[in-house]
């Protein structure tokens, strides 16, 4: 991979791959494999967020889990590049190096009403980190929750109360703070808005955007709605089944996909402007193909209406076609496929 | 009521008595739906959609009572019923809800008993309004498995909803709720639980049998893009009340409410400048537990005027032709 220079890099996926075994029988002798995540490589910079997009099943969260390692990974390399320190291989690291290596990326999950110990009040749970790492204790701990709840936009006052007692925006900004506490320089956000309300769901897309140009972080932000994609990402990648299809800049990939899985999915979105209904939509047929039994050559050839013979045969490779815009597609290059608009009537 | 109309709803009024108090969930909603027409309805949560819904089916469950309106439904051509008269438990409901009227609800997986094969789920309400001859009732179903393209259909009567996906389920269900040939199809955030691309085949399913069977339905969901497509008119619903009514061409390049106009502006555009900030509504969506006499918005809108928005609840009002707004502000400048 055509990687660019190293000091703007922070984090880089290669060959990364999540094989679940499925067992069967007494012995739970292993019959195949669930191939969550297969063979993805990508890279994220500093202060970026990489948009990763794809439908439910396609492998995203185990993605994400497996870079942070909370899911081990079958094989594959992952470099972390801190600002401050020598350069981590994630892979290698034991229990302890893991633990540190978690100060600087965290996780925001999707459910802000299940990722939240209903036990525990709001300052439990986000001095938690600080507690477990021993960064501070006391009034000095006490205080960086109340500097952590005013950074996302929660009243101080409130930092006794248990998570029933908000509501779902809120909570969410709960999370981020506890994220946000051991000052990490990357987040995996896992659909961080997807549970929540369009109102509520700009709230918290502003308040992750205030953050990462104040506090330079960077972000995989992993969502199925292409619209909040485009919105926040630098760049995108997009999944299926377990592999990567494609990754360019952000408005590189709505304008000009290369990818006619991209293409399918830019056409699927309902377009909220009643004069554009109109238009021919790529309805695709069929269902998303099993990880345990993917198709063979191209996974996507059985529901492309491009696919010629050597989409049956070969998987396509994964080739950087324009500077910066990588797709595995046979007939990338010779397709002219349709984006979007991203010029306003 | 007006010939074109399908169902004609005045002043609903469904609250819920809790401990707390009054939960006024929908409070004093007026709308048409023209034959073989869709009227999308759009709201956030607990504003009051399926509330509504499920008081035109009459299967609002207590605490929740119907306690003020009319739901006039026509049944055929020359027979009108006010559906809020009837006994929620008699006959007469029995024979219109599944029968004239449908609904699809928003999980396919859960809406769909997991003991019972999709053929017997879809036969049960054949066999309840349209046969009694169970052979018959088979082929029916067969057919409109056919119809909603669900692959392999003789195959798929016989398995239970786990074995197949959401699409998949969403598509029997539809086979379900249309094997009666309703005039009426209730369809309450059907494709919200789907992935965008079985979203797209499951709209279009969902447009077509629209044209070929000459139904009328009433889409509620909270995404914009979503109602662009499939609705000829859209009601956007505030707590409990319609805020803005007009045809869907209207409410998307000249909203008038102001809740109307900063949720247009809430939602991420594919068209914007990367990096700018969305307008976002402050504070939450309240609970209308015993409402003060105010306008439902007025607590979040910027525009707000005090001793005019908090001393009472606005009228709905029509402020040009087919275009209704529940704000004071607005049937002033106008």
């Amino acid at each position: 991979m055509n990687s660019p220079q190293q000091n703007d890099m922070l984090l880089e996926v290669s060959n990364l791959k999540k094989y679940f075994p499925i067992e069967r029988g007494l012995l739970r002798a292993v019959v195949g494999h669930v191939r969550a995540v297969d063979d993805v490589s990508l890279y994220i910079r500093r202060n970026e967020t990489l948009g990763l997009v794809g439908e439910s099943g396609s492998g995203k969260t185990t993605l994400g889990r497996c870079i942070l390692r909370s899911i081990e990974p079958t094989d594959g390399k992952i470099m972390f590049y801190p600002k401050d320190s020598a350069p981590i291989d994630v892979m290698s690291l034991d229990k302890n190096g893991l633990k540190a290596m978690r100060r600087k990326a965290q996780m925001i999950f999707q459910n802000p009403y299940s990722s939240l110990d209903p036990r525990k009040t709001v300052l439990q749970i986000i001095s938690e980190p600080l507690r477990m790492h021993n960064v501070a204790k006391g009034d000095e701990l006490v205080d960086r929750v109340q500097h952590l709840m005013e950074l996302v936009g929660l009243e101080i006052k409130h930092m006794n109360r248990y998570p029933h007692a908000f509501s779902g925006g809120q909570r969410q900004r709960i999370g981020i703070a506890r994220a946000l506490a051991l000052n990490p320089e990357f987040i995996v956000a896992d659909e961080p808005v997807s549970a929540l309300d369009v109102s509520i769901q700009a709230q918290i897309l502003n308040l992750l955007q205030d953050l990462k140009s104040e506090l330079n972080l960077s972000f995989l932000f992993i969502s199925h709605g292409l619209n909040v994609i485009k919105h926040v990402s630098d760049r995108v990648a997009v999944m299926y089944v377990g592999k990567i299809m494609e990754m360019a800049y952000a408005a590189e990939l709505f304008a000009n996909p290369l990818h006619p899985y991209t293409e399918s999915l830019l056409s699927a979105i309902p377009k909220a402007d009643p004069d554009l209904r109109r238009r021919t939509r790529i309805i695709l047929q069929g269902e998303v193909a099993s990880p345990a039994k993917p198709p063979s050559g191209c996974y996507f050839h059985p529901r492309c209406r491009y696919a010629v013979d050597i989409c049956k045969q070969e998987a396509p490779a994964w080739t950087e076609l324009r500077p910066g815009h990588f797709v595995a597609c046979h007939r990338a290059d010779e397709l002219r496929l349709a984006g979007v608009d991203l010029v306003r009537q | 009521m007006d010939s074109s109309l399908i169902l004609s709803v005045r002043n609903l009024r469904t609250y819920f008595k809790l401990d707390e108090g009054t939960l006024k969930a929908v409070d004093g909603v007026d709308f048409d739906i023209r034959k073989e027409a869709t009227l999308g309805m759009i709201g956030e949560s607990g504003c009051g959609k399926s509330v509504t819904a499920f008081s035109i089916m009459r299967t609002v469950l207590p605490p929740g009572r119907l306690v003020d309106g009319t739901i006039h439904f026509r049944v055929s051509a020359d027979n009108v019923i006010d559906l809020a008269k009837l006994d929620p438990f008699g006959k007469q409901i029995r024979a219109i809800r599944g029968k004239s009227i449908a609904m699809i609800f928003q999980e396919p997986m859960s809406s769909l008993s997991p003991v019972h094969t999709i053929g017997e789920q879809i036969m049960e309400m054949i066999l309840l309004h349209r046969t009694k001859d169970k052979k018959e009732a088979r082929e029916i179903a067969l057919d409109m498995l056919d119809k909603v393209g669900l692959p392999n259909p003789s195959q798929r009567l016989n398995e239970y909803p786990h074995q197949l996906s959401g699409g998949m389920c969403q598509r029997a269900m539809i086979a379900q709720a249309l094997s009666c040939n309703p005039s009426l199809l209730i369809a309450d955030e059907p494709t919200t639980a789907l992935d965008v691309t079985v979203q797209a085949q499951i709209i279009e399913l969902i447009q077509s049998l629209q044209q070929e069977f000459g139904m009328s339905v009433l889409y509620i969901t909270h995404d914009l893009g979503v109602i662009a497509e499939v609705s000829s008119s859209v009601a956007v619903m505030y707590l409990g009340r319609i805020v803005e009514y007009a045809d869907t061409r209207t409410i998307f390049k000249h909203p008038l409410h102001p809740y109307t106009q900063r949720l247009m502006k809430a939602i991420p555009s594919l068209h914007g400048e990367p990096g700018i900030r969305l307008e976002n509504i402050k504070g939450n969506v309240p609970v209308p537990l015993d409402p003060p006499d105010e306008c439902g918005f007025y607590s979040r809108c910027l525009l707000a005027q005090d001793g005019l928005c908090n001393r009472s609840i606005p009228p709905l009002i029509e402020v040009e032709p087919g275009h209704q707004v529940r704000c004071f502000l607005v049937g002033r400048s106008a």
